[in-house]
């Protein structure tokens, strides 16, 4: 990952420090989503109905078992979450749905459009969703949905984690790592060797952090412009991201951000990383 | 909270269907209009709505190129207009770059209307994803020469209230020096409108536009979708004070909560809402009786305006057949995503001109919406502390409290 932690650099002022206590990362190609679709009733709680992710997006989806991985894999099934918060940070979710609607519109007029459409692919649509499955009353709401997913992402929990006295944050990222509606306008071309498109989706269970804990700890700042020092949102991509949570899972030495490493997130071009 | 840690609203920029200025809405919205008309801009003769509440040209900002900002994508000059309009009305326009200005913006479904929108023009942006490159709100960033950092959030027509949630906590926290925040949606496009309207959530009273929000009314039918955007600068009482700025009023409390419901209805359970309005109120420090004027979400639909009122019942009490209520969706429409921005603006005119925005075509209240409605004339009222309710696809609930300064 790109983003280097300073670890030298103590907390300030406008620092949240957060305990990362458990995460989840699942990357799904389009044959692995019709199965789950059945089975999205919780780790924890109540089951939800058969239809529950019926007209879900892909990157709903993914973003939802992303989430109850993180339950099973750090054992969270202990810990209540109906007060909660919800953050999904889609990256351009509805794409591939809204050219099919499209198409459908010039075909069919205004009545052939889907009434799940705008429900299912706002930017609401992920926390949304995840807060209907899990039960949690907290707050809920989507961020960015473009390519600064990620960093507006972390930079609205840290935000919502400081000032609302919440007991911890989901933060729900997702995207696909190649756009399926690249097929849906030419076809598969396996001559080209193409990657089929995979929807990733990344989960990120967030406390305030505990002087004593033993979790990973991610300290988040919002960094003047031009500052040196401060990783730039630029590097924050949904992709770096995944591969440091997963690779952190064997090495925690990976992401290196336990015992008071930071993650300042930069808001504009040109700086480079201290480490 | 004291004085000096306060967060004080000193800018407003506007564009919606009843005027581009603070006091041309204000006019409008005391006046009792309606921004309501048949639908211009598309085809709609096989909509089952075809009326909304649209904006005709949004101005373009003294210091762009009018023919370069024409050429913007509406949303853009939108975002544009109201921000820079806002920065002006701050008196923090000429110096902006020497501080560090955020921008947190509700915005619900930029890039679909982007899409749409260049489908409709004959372009394929929506099968070329390397072209997006850069969203809303770092594009407005970069052209007004802001350096604070930016987001934009969502929570479908609630979003406005997370904005200035999320701008309020920046501020706290040091990351920025001044925050624009605020919603912008418009929404009003042929994809929306059909799919609001097969989800059969519009009014169907297309023969008599200005008639057709009707929140509290027993003959509502249904919203009426509108387009446009509210802006606001926050900063530090310290900071306003220091400057000696005018002040439109303190974002004094918000709260906020899920119904972990349904994504599209309601929760016949009004503890969600309840918790949301009540954290508001605790935010601010006020008790429920010493609210002046509630805004109330209220969108003209048959299950949701009695929802509200439920909330309202339990969360006031006896308290809730005094203080005045009203809607003022039924003169804008219901801006989606930008709504909760507009309707806090409205918040803050009964606050300056001491009167309430009524609540139009309210000709027959539904008796389960008993409340103190300020029905179809607008009402002299001191106002020193109002309520913004607003709620939202995905089940959220948010409330704002505002306070005269």
């Amino acid at each position: 990952m790109n983003v280097s932690p300073l670890l030298s650099a103590p907390p300030d002022r406008g620092t949240v420090c957060c305990d990362l206590i458990g995460h989840g990362v699942v990357r799904l190609s389009a044959e692995e989503m019709p199965p789950l679709r059945q089975k999205a009733s919780p780790p924890v709680g109540e089951p939800v109905p058969l239809s529950f992710l019926k007209h879900a997006d892909e990157q709903t989806v993914a973003g939802l078992f992303a989430v109850y991985q993180a339950i099973e894999n750090f054992n969270l099934h202990h810990v209540t979450f109906a007060d909660w918060g919800v953050l999904g940070a889609p990256r351009f979710l509805g794409r591939a749905s809204l050219a099919h609607a499209l198409q459908r519109f010039a075909d069919e007029g205004a009545w052939g459009l889907s009434p799940h459409l705008v429900p299912h692919r706002s930017l609401h649509a992920l926390s949304g969703t995840v807060s209907q499955a899990l039960k949690i009353h907290g707050p809920n709401f989507g961020v960015s949905g473009g390519p600064s997913a990620v960093a507006e992402g972390l930079l609205a929990t840290a935000a919502l984690l400081v000032g609302d006295r919440l007991p911890g944050v989901w933060l729900v990222m997702t995207g696909w790592e190649r756009e399926p509606v690249l097929e849906l306008e030419s076809g598969p071309n396996p001559t080209k060797n193409c990657k089929p498109p995979i929807c990733c989706g990344i989960a990120l269970a967030l406390t305030a952090a505990h002087a004593d804990s033993k979790n990973r700890r991610l300290d988040l700042t919002a960094a003047p412009v031009g500052l040196r020092g401060y990783a730039t949102r630029d590097f924050l991509t949904l992709e770096s991201l995944a591969q440091t949570l997963i690779a952190g899972r064997a090495n925690d030495e990976a992401w290196r951000l336990r015992c008071g490493g930071w993650l300042a997130l930069h808001h504009g071009a040109g700086t480079e990383n201290r480490s | 909270m004291s004085r000096e840690t306060a967060i004080w609203i000193t800018g407003v920029g506007a564009a919606t269907p009843l005027g581009n200025t603070y006091k041309e809405l204000a006019d409008n919205l005391l006046a009792g209009r309606s921004g309501v008309r048949a639908v211009q801009g598309f085809d709609v003769s096989e909509h089952p709505s075809q009326i909304g509440g649209q904006i005709d040209n949004i101005p373009c900002p003294s210091g762009f190129e009018p023919s370069e900002f024409a050429a913007l994508h509406r949303t853009e000059q939108l975002v544009l207009w109201t921000c820079s309009s806002a920065l002006r009305d701050a008196g923090w326009w000429d110096r902006r770059q020497e501080m560090r200005v955020g921008l947190v913006l509700g915005v619900g479904a930029e890039w679909l209307i982007l899409w749409e929108s260049d489908a409709i023009r004959g372009g394929s942006r929506i099968y070329q994803p390397e072209q997006d490159t850069e969203g809303l709100v770092e594009i407005a960033r970069r052209k007004l020469r802001l350096s604070g950092p930016t987001a934009s959030v969502s929570a479908a027509c609630a979003s406005g209230n997370y904005a200035l949630a999320q701008a309020r906590r920046w501020l706290e926290l040091g990351w920025a020096d001044v925050v624009l925040a605020g919603a912008c949606d418009m929404a009003v496009t042929p994809m929306s409108l059909a799919g609001f309207g097969n989800l059969r959530a519009l009014s169907r009273r297309n023969h008599e536009p200005h008639l057709a929000s009707r929140p509290f009314d027993k003959e509502r039918d249904g919203f009426v979708m509108g387009e446009g955007g509210a802006v606001f600068v926050l900063e530090t009482a310290k900071s306003a004070q220091k400057r000696s700025a005018k002040v439109y009023g303190e974002m004094a409390g918000c709260g906020a909560s899920s119904d972990a419901y349904n994504m599209v209805m309601p929760s016949p359970d009004p503890e969600p809402a309840v918790a949301a309005m009540r954290q508001a109120l605790d935010d601010a420090g006020v008790a429920p009786e010493a609210i002046d004027y509630i805004n109330a979400h209220a969108t003209s639909t048959p299950v949701g305006d009695t929802s509200e009122v439920r909330v309202l019942e339990k969360v006031f009490g006896s308290a809730a057949k005094r203080i005045p209520v009203s809607s003022t969706k039924s003169m804008t429409g219901h801006l989606l995503t930008a709504a909760a921005a507009v309707e806090a603006l409205a918040c803050l005119v009964a606050m300056e001109r001491n009167t309430i925005p009524p609540t139009i075509n309210l000709q027959n209240p539904d008796p389960e919406c008993a409340l103190c409605h300020v029905a179809n004339v607008a009402k002299p009222h001191k106002v020193r502390l109002a309520v913004s309710n607003s709620f939202g696809f995905g089940g959220s609930n948010t409330c704002l409290v505002l306070r005269a300064v």
